[in-house]
């Protein structure tokens, strides 16, 4: 998508150089220290949770363990890829000069931010790999193809945070501020959980799933019975793919000039769009919560 | 003098996010102690407090070479930013819910902070002008982990909820204070600094033989 908001002329030359340049980046991102920790955390955290599944069966379920990938790669991402994008700005007067311009390198940077999503897929590979070789007990609550939509948002949430960090580097100068976007980004999946404490409703439901990641199993108290939240994971996890687009368009808008300007505020338009439509179509099935 | 080096538009940013996500918790309609997210607006409060011993131009603030330590001890005042935010949030909570553990959030708070500032002063020892953004973000992502995963052992909660606030206070209370003796440790200078100074110094020296071209300097 990125590739596709670039100039039209000499198209060939460009891809080949956008190739190389996010080859560059996706060899600079698989070798930073914090995706390195933060894949260690995942195996780590994969391996005592996959152990603890078979044992709280009842209150938990394994499509609730997309929090994983989400936070050790996603929301740690959030650090590297604004790492990344500002470790280029000292280049900018050097580079200004080379074929390579700012907005492709910003693209190039985006393409990167899918190292850790290949991670997060082998990690959803494993975790299906799993479940079927342990016969790990699965609530009938939860469809399979809903509980894959789940893992599959932690995936996706590996690469929006990582693009978060890109779109903050690019928009923001002051110091600190891949901190503020990491607290930004988990207050407003914390606060989208008030709305679990109250009774279901459509609105509770909109809250609820308009966060970039979102919890499905939840409980009233510590002793209570857990339930799965109401609204459509697969819709959801359509939401989650255009808010990734966002960001990356986002993200490319800075630098943009001309007609490749209007071309980037044509797809943020549409993908904004797109995304209220996922949201209410993720909203709309019946706020009522199943019993795990 | 030293102060005006501070980064003040980080440190009161930080804290103004802090605060207003206390704020938040203060005027959420929710029930019980909504720790999580005071924990959260803690986590900006320590990043806001990493920025203080950041100092690009420390050569250059004053005229006369001050010692690092004395730089440290001044530049501390600015810690009193976020603590301050800290204090009137957990007093202001105590009035609004009061089962608010006071002493037990008020030591964490104080505690977060010492720690992150040690983490400054010993990257800063190590020769890195400003320590900020690094220690910002390995404090801030691991307190997140902490807070969001409660890893064991749970006898002695980082970020307790209903239990074990007493062996929270002590572990807090002995992290803060050997933060503290590392931030003393740490911002002493590496050489001495009137050594130091005169080593800087460049003194032009007198050519004694012809230039080239046969004036002499």
């Amino acid at each position: 998508m990125s590739a596709g908001l670039l100039e039209r002329p000499a198209a060939p030359a460009q891809t080949l150089a956008l190739r190389s340049l996010a080859a560059l980046e996706a060899r600079r991102y698989a070798r930073s220290p914090l995706f390195l920790i933060g894949v260690s955390l995942l195996v780590w955290t994969t391996t005592v949770a996959t152990g603890d599944l078979a044992k709280n069966a009842a209150t938990a379920d394994p499509g609730d363990l997309d929090l994983l990938p989400a936070f050790c790669l996603g929301l740690l991402g959030v650090f590297v890829g604004h790492q990344l994008t500002r470790s280029l700005d000292g280049a900018d007067e050097a580079l200004g000069a080379t074929p390579s311009d700012r907005v492709r390198r910003t693209a190039a940077l985006c393409l990167a931010c899918l190292v850790p999503g290949v991670v997060a897929l082998v990690w959803v590979g494993w975790m299906s790999a799993a479940l079927a070789m342990w016969r790990i007990p699965l609530s009938a609550s939860i469809s399979s193809g809903a509980r894959a939509a789940m893992l599959l948002s932690g995936a996706v949430c590996a690469v929006g945070g990582p693009l978060f960090g890109v779109l903050v580097a690019r928009w923001t100068r002051f110091p600190g501020s891949a901190l503020v976007a990491v607290v930004v980004l988990a207050g407003w999946t914390l606060l989208s959980t008030v709305s679990l404490a109250q009774p279901p409703s459509r609105s509770g439901t909109f809250l609820h799933l308009s966060a970039p990641f979102t919890a499905w199993v939840s409980m009233d108290s510590p002793r209570s019975a857990a339930w799965v939240a109401g609204g459509s994971p697969g819709w959801y996890l359509a939401y989650l793919v255009l808010l990734c687009g966002l960001a990356a368009s986002a993200a490319l808008f800075p630098g943009s000039t001309g007609p490749r300007r209007t071309r980037v505020l044509r797809v943020l338009g549409s993908l904004a769009v797109v995304a209220v439509v996922c949201l209410v179509l993720a909203v709309l099935p019946d706020p009522a919560r199943i019993p795990l | 003098m030293i102060l005006r080096g501070v980064d003040w538009r980080v440190v009161l940013g930080g804290a103004a996010l802090g605060a207003t996500v206390l704020l938040l918790c203060l005027a959420l309609p929710v029930e019980g102690l909504p720790l999580t997210y005071v924990r959260l607006a803690l986590i900006a409060l320590v990043g806001a407090t990493a920025f203080v011993l950041d100092e690009p131009a420390a050569a250059v603030v004053d005229a006369v070479p001050v010692p690092r330590r004395r730089r440290t001890a001044v530049r501390l005042i600015a810690t009193l930013v976020p603590l301050g935010v800290w204090t009137a949030a957990v007093l202001g909570l105590a009035v609004r819910h009061p089962q608010t553990p006071v002493r037990g959030l008020l030591v964490e708070g104080a505690g977060a902070l010492a720690v992150v500032l040690a983490g400054a002063a010993v990257l800063r020892w190590t020769g890195l002008r400003e320590p900020g953004e690094v220690t910002a973000t390995f404090t801030g992502a691991t307190l997140l982990a902490f807070l969001l995963f409660d890893p064991p052992p749970h006898s002695v909660p980082v970020f307790p909820v209903h239990d074990g606030w007493a062996t929270s206070t002590l572990l807090w209370a002995g992290l803060g204070l050997t933060a503290l003796i590392v931030v003393a440790v740490a911002s002493g200078d590496v050489e001495r600094p009137a050594a130091e100074a005169l080593r800087r110094i460049h003194i032009p020296r007198r050519r004694t033989s012809p230039a080239p071209n046969g004036v002499s300097s």
